[in-house]
């Protein structure tokens, strides 16, 4: 296992690289243009002007290398400057500069990286500990009224889309409930608001539970859903029926061999979920106002900024490669007949 | 299954039994599946054939009728440009149908044959799990603004507008969801093979090809139509976000997610408007999964016998 | 009996209005505590030189000011000068060829320094710097020199006579910026002073505190700002993101903000929100037209990529019969009243607006189906194989009309479509993506300069209330080729010899009335002659809750233009 790891994290590093070749490539043929959102009554010589003072123009190759230099070589050397103090020789080199804000991009993810964390995470982490007891009673109770219940709810979780649901929720608790209720939430997200005391974290919690509830039910939805096939096809196979006849408590049976047993697919599920923690989700941050990393990626694609769709999209793979690579170590330690080598 | 209604005349009469029929009965037992797949008949059956029916063309537009409630001359009142909602839901669900089962199926056969050719065959493993990871990484919006720009015009050519558009999306949305799939099946299939029958079957040299469709598919199926039933759900409302980019269907031609995004604006006076495509889509997924359910039980021997 | 009640209501709402101005409007700076805004489009920068989009000029004219403004009007105000230069009071040459501003004393920075002619000066060099991709060059047009007189006197001299000299430094999208902070900033160097583009200092009534691109602006009173008691608020919360309905709707019904920019709403959306009780919609109208374009060229995709939308004439909307049934089929009042209510007004003109330009030679606000059906005929065109579209010489009337996608274009279209099949012209719709069509990607088939379509919607305007630049859209040569890149702002492709002299007439004319008689004609031939239908007339509507006072919704220049006179009202 040790030799797999070490060398599939070796392996990463082409995949990695043809990664950011082919994204870096549909990026730029995507039709886009940073001067695109500007009023029509600035005139095309100087929309030209402005792609040229970014260095749109410059040959594909160019600006591919640039990025990579800037991404792997001077971006790093910033971050350890700022974290050591050492002079590394970065002073007047050009950064990573996103076309939009005209500042490094990597302070901007810096800069959306709490509020993300925070709203996705959270919601991510309740997704989790709310699905996994539905999936395995549900499953355990096949067509219980437990059950029928819990399909139904994460069903219609499932088809609602967060356009629909957000707004739903901010009509029924920031618009019909009086502000000066009990009950009432706000439907915009405060980015600026600090937790400092009991009273701010309790504004942080309203604030938040809007959005993680609506982004909870989603993930609930899914992961319930695998979780309770994967029971299933497991409760029924012959080592369950052995380890009841040894006279082994249910608990234990069901909790320690059925639930291991059932936990392949739902590693895969939560470990291509956790990189999208990192990329935001777009459409609930937009409903929200959460600004966060989803708000950052959906404002450059529009706006043509390619260096900060770039990054992003990048950043996001390298998540999405660990942990894949994090699943399939798993997967080993789940069940132990699983060999690479 | 039409296979399974030609031959059912004269299959009690002989002595082994087709096991496709067991199967039916099976499924007909399972009364979740049965409702299951009443509705989702209905369903298909309207769309299929309401529109030829129903007076109303969808995309008249009866100014003067506008933002009405429902009534008996619109059972689900009109838009509000005076469209009538039923015909809309009714063309909109033919859209949304074909889009949504067409990209469902082929994101599942995509993403399944790389699921069980990378966890069956180790040499292929790294090569498919890279590309899986490749994709996954793609950003969605310039990738399909790309392939718009790209394929567009000339699948129109090829097809016809309405023809290319549709191969085009359903292409679009199949391309870029069946990796969730294939990173399950291939988890599942790498923890089957190192199991006893599996091991066994291989003993007595049954050939790849067998081992797969006999011993490994089977098994791997309910995962499979877990991603289905949430494929679906997906694809339609991924077909609404398509055409807002234009790579969908003219704006004046109805989806279900189209109709449910253009309504939200409206949420608070005129709710039903939101209720209707969301029920439509939220029906059609709860059915599909009870028939897939029930399809997964009765193809399971061991629930089967009880 | 009633001119002496109308009389007495007069004295009496002249004698409460200064109470009410005592009551509320005057008193210590920074006494209503926080004041929050939301646009619905985030703001990425407040140096207005480096990226022209709206949201970002109209943040940062809280903060940076220009020398003159345009009030509510369209009327030139002095800002940070005594008075607004003319010929008459000398500020302007006699041969238009120059202008001196005289800068009012005692100006101070936000960071206590003088405000003086060199930060003037140093605002032109920085954005007429070749390398720094100014997005504000044309208020520069033609500007050969910019010099300081002495300390509080900055002279502007031009290439030839200017009849309208109030390019530079006037209006949001030019103010001033502090040559101290900005020095090294100049050219290519511009992108680089991130922290100076995130927090400029400036003259006006706020000051940054902290500068979340995309995202959030927290603003505080500036000490030094030079009126007595202003700005009531001590800070501002300046949000961004999410979309119209979500900002309505937090000023109007849940009442978390107080103002929300450019609320592009159905009329019935704003109402209910309206009913919400918290907040007013306000309206205002510069010169925005929603219009469709006709496509002089064809557009056939049969032709090669050097000719389609490029070689003239097109097959048929050349046809004065065939554009002038189509806009006749059009029934205007009924498309304001769907998609824009008390934001939108019939027009016939594509320059609505100021006043003194808008002609009056067309009437176009009723609906006329038959005519129309009447003056195809006339001209020819029958539908002869009985295919539901008319049709001449073998050319079917069939179009492709296309637009950017939003919920009122897509109405729009929707019932455009039906009108025109009601006179047998066929119309295939398609709707792109609002970042596609406004991008000017020279790839893309999809761009609104490329123009692959028979006819397409969009709105367009012009800054200021001088339209001789915006005129200049229908020059021949201003057509978007291949050879240009795609570029060039003559989207229809309009070519008429007789326009072109007329508007070379107008660049030589100084006199007011005979620069708006010329503006009028040239608008005349454009619509005429077939370059565009002009739609609605669309106005700027933005919400503010009702305990927000002193909003005087500004369409001509920044909507914040007098955020220090905002105050908090009694209720």
């Amino acid at each position: 296992m040790f030799t797999f790891t070490i060398r599939r994290l070796i392996l990463t590093v082409p995949t990695l690289l043809f990664i950011s070749l082919v994204i870096f490539l549909i990026v730029k043929l995507s039709p886009s243009d940073p001067t695109g959102n500007l009023p029509l009554t600035i005139p095309s010589e100087v929309r030209e002007q402005i792609r040229e003072a970014l260095g749109v123009n410059k040959p594909l190759l160019v600006q591919y290398l640039l990025w990579l230099k800037q991404f792997f070589w001077l971006e790093p050397l910033i971050y350890l400057e700022n974290l050591t103090g050492w002079d590394l020789g970065t002073e007047g080199k050009v950064r990573l500069i996103s076309y939009q804000t005209r500042s490094p991009v990597m302070d901007l993810i810096m800069q959306r990286m709490p509020q993300t964390l925070t709203v996705v995470g959270t919601a991510y982490l309740v997704g989790i500990l709310i699905a996994l007891p539905i999936g395995i009673i549900s499953a355990y109770k096949q067509y219980s009224v437990f059950d029928q219940a819990g399909t139904f709810i994460s069903m219609i979780g499932f088809s609602v889309p967060p356009f629909f649901s957000g707004v739903l929720v901010i009509v029924l608790f920031s618009v019909i409930i009086p502000s000066d209720s009990f009950f009432w939430l706000p439907s915009i997200y405060d980015t600026t608001h600090e937790v400092v005391d009991w009273e701010s974290f309790k504004y942080q919690f309203r604030q938040m539970i809007m959005p993680v509830m609506v982004l909870a039910l989603q993930i609930t939805a899914q992961i319930s859903r695998f979780t309770r096939a994967s029971m299933l096809d497991n409760l029924n196979q012959d080592y369950v029926r052995t380890a009841r006849a040894k006279g082994m408590s249910e608990s234990v049976t069901v909790m320690k061999h059925v639930l291991r047993n059932s936990m392949i697919p739902v590693v895969t599920v939560i470990a291509l979920g956790i990189p999208s923690i990192f990329g935001g989700a777009i459409i609930t941050e937009q409903v929200f106002k959460v600004n966060g990393l989803g708000q950052l990626l959906i404002i450059a694609i529009q706006g043509g900024d390619v260096p900060t769709v770039q990054t992003l999209t990048f950043i996001f793979a390298i998540l999405i490669v660990l942990f894949n690579l994090i699943a399939d170590i798993l997967y080993g330690l789940l069940d132990p007949r699983i060999r690479y080598d | 299954m039409t296979e399974v209604t030609a031959t059912s005349a004269d299959a009690p009469k002989k002595a082994p039994r087709n096991q496709w029929w067991d199967v039916w009965d099976q499924f007909k037992s399972h009364k979740g599946a049965m409702l299951g797949f009443v509705v989702f008949m209905t369903i298909v059956l309207g769309v299929l054939f309401g529109p030829m029916l129903w007076h109303f063309d969808p995309t008249f537009i009866d100014i003067r009728a506008r933002n009405q409630g429902p009534s008996w001359a619109h059972p689900m009142g009109t838009d509000q440009l005076g469209r009538d909602t039923f015909a809309r839901m009714l063309s909109g669900g033919r859209v949304s149908l074909a889009v949504g089962m067409t990209a469902m199926a082929l994101s599942l056969v995509v993403g399944t044959f790389v699921g069980v050719l990378a966890g069956y065959f180790k040499r292929l493993d790294g090569l498919l799990m890279r590309t899986t990871d490749l994709f996954l990484a793609l950003p969605l919006l310039p990738l399909l603004l790309v392939i718009i720009m790209l394929f567009r015009d000339k699948l129109s050519a090829t097809f016809g507008p309405e023809g290319g558009i549709f191969i085009l999306m359903v292409s679009a949305i199949g391309i870029t969801s069946w990796m969730q799939t294939a990173r399950i099946v291939r988890g599942d299939v790498l923890a089957l093979k190192e199991r006893e029958f599996v091991l066994a079957a291989r003993s007595i040299g049954t050939p790849n090809r067998r081992m797969i469709t006999r011993h490994v598919l089977p098994n791997v199926l309910s995962p499979i139509l877990v991603s289905a039933t949430l494929g679906i759900a997906n694809a339609i409302i991924t077909e609404s976000a398509l055409s807002f980019l234009g790579l969908g269907f003219p704006p004046d031609f109805p989806t279900w997610g189209r109709l449910l995004f253009d309504s939200v604006d409206y949420l608070q006076q005129y709710p039903e408007r939101v209720i209707w495509p969301g029920l439509a889509i939220s029906l059609t997924v709860l059915s599909v999964n009870y028939m897939g359910d029930g399809l997964r039980d009765a193809l399971d021997p061991r629930i089967r016998g009880r | 009996m009633k001119l002496k009640i109308a009389l007495m209501g007069a004295v009496a709402a002249s004698a409460i209005a200064p109470m009410a101005f005592a009551d509320a409007h005057e008193g210590e700076r920074g006494r209503d505590g926080n004041v929050s805004i939301i646009y619905w489009q985030a703001p990425s920068i407040l140096n207005p030189f480096l990226s022209g989009g709206t949201k970002d000029i109209e943040a940062a004219s809280m903060i940076i000011e220009p020398l003159a403004r345009y009030n509510q009007d369209g009327a030139l105000v002095p800002w940070l000068v005594d008075e607004v230069p003319t010929v008459e009071n000398g500020g302007v040459s006699e041969d238009l060829t120059s202008i001196t501003w005289k800068i009012t004393p005692g100006i101070v920075w936000a960071d206590g320094t003088p405000f003086t002619s060199a930060d003037v000066k140093f605002t032109a060099d920085y954005c007429m710097n070749p390398d720094g991709g100014c997005a504000q060059v044309t208020k520069f047009e033609n500007v050969t020199n910019v010099e300081a007189v002495d300390d509080l006197t900055v002279k502007v001299t031009f290439g030839g006579p200017t009849p309208f000299p109030y390019g530079p430094f006037v209006g949001g999208e030019s103010p001033i910026i502090q040559a101290a902070q900005f020095a090294n900033c100049m050219g290519a160097a511009a992108s680089s002073c991130s922290t100076e583009n995130f927090n400029p200092v400036g003259t006006g009534p706020f000051k940054v505190v902290e500068f979340k691109p995309n995202d959030v602006i927290t603003m505080e009173a500036n000490e030094l700002y030079r009126q007595e008691g202003k700005p009531a608020f001590a800070s501002v919360t300046f949000k961004g993101g999410g979309d119209a309905t979500a900002a309505g709707r937090a000023v109007m019904e849940t009442g978390e903000f107080d103002y929300a920019w450019n609320l592009q709403l159905a009329p019935d959306v704003i109402a209910n929100m309206e009913a919400g009780g918290k907040g007013t919609p306000v309206a205002g109208f510069g010169p925005l037209v929603e219009r469709i374009m006709l496509n002089q060229t064809n557009p056939s995709p049969d032709l090669g990529p050097e000719e389609r939308s490029v070689i003239r004439p097109h097959p048929f909307l050349g046809d004065e019969a065939v554009y002038k049934a189509l806009s006749m089929a059009i029934d205007r009042p009924l498309l304001v009243e769907i998609g824009y209510g008390q934001a939108g007004k019939v027009t016939c003109n594509w320059i609505p607006a100021p006043a003194a330009v808008n002609s009056d030679t067309f009437d176009c606000s009723t609906q006329d189906i038959a005519g129309a059906n009447a003056m195809l005929e006339a001209a020819g065109w029958v539908d002869s194989n009985g295919n539901g579209t008319r049709d001449k010489d073998g050319v079917e009337l069939n179009m492709l009309y296309q637009t950017s996608t939003n919920a009122v274009r897509q109405d729009f279209q929707a019932l455009i479509k039906q009108w025109w099949s009601e006179i047998g012209v066929g119309v295939e719709l398609r709707n792109i993506d609002a970042s596609v069509f406004f991008g000017g990607d020279a790839a893309s088939p999809d761009t609104f300069q490329k123009f692959y379509a028979d006819v397409e919607m969009y709105a367009n305007t012009f800054n200021g209330t001088d339209p001789q630049s915006y005129l200049a859209n229908g020059l021949c040569k201003n057509a978007p080729m291949p050879s240009t890149q795609w570029q060039g702002e003559n989207i229809s492709r309009f070519c008429d010899e007789a326009y072109d002299a007329l508007h070379k007439e107008l660049t030589n004319t100084a006199n007011a009335d005979e620069r708006a008689r010329i503006a009028r004609e040239l608008n005349d031939i454009m619509v005429s002659k077939g370059g565009m239908i002009p739609l609605v007339h669309r106005g700027r509507l933005s919400a503010h809750a009702n305990s927000l006072g002193g909003v005087v919704l500004n369409v001509w220049d920044s909507e914040l233009w007098n955020v220090a006179d905002w105050y908090r009202t009694g209720n």
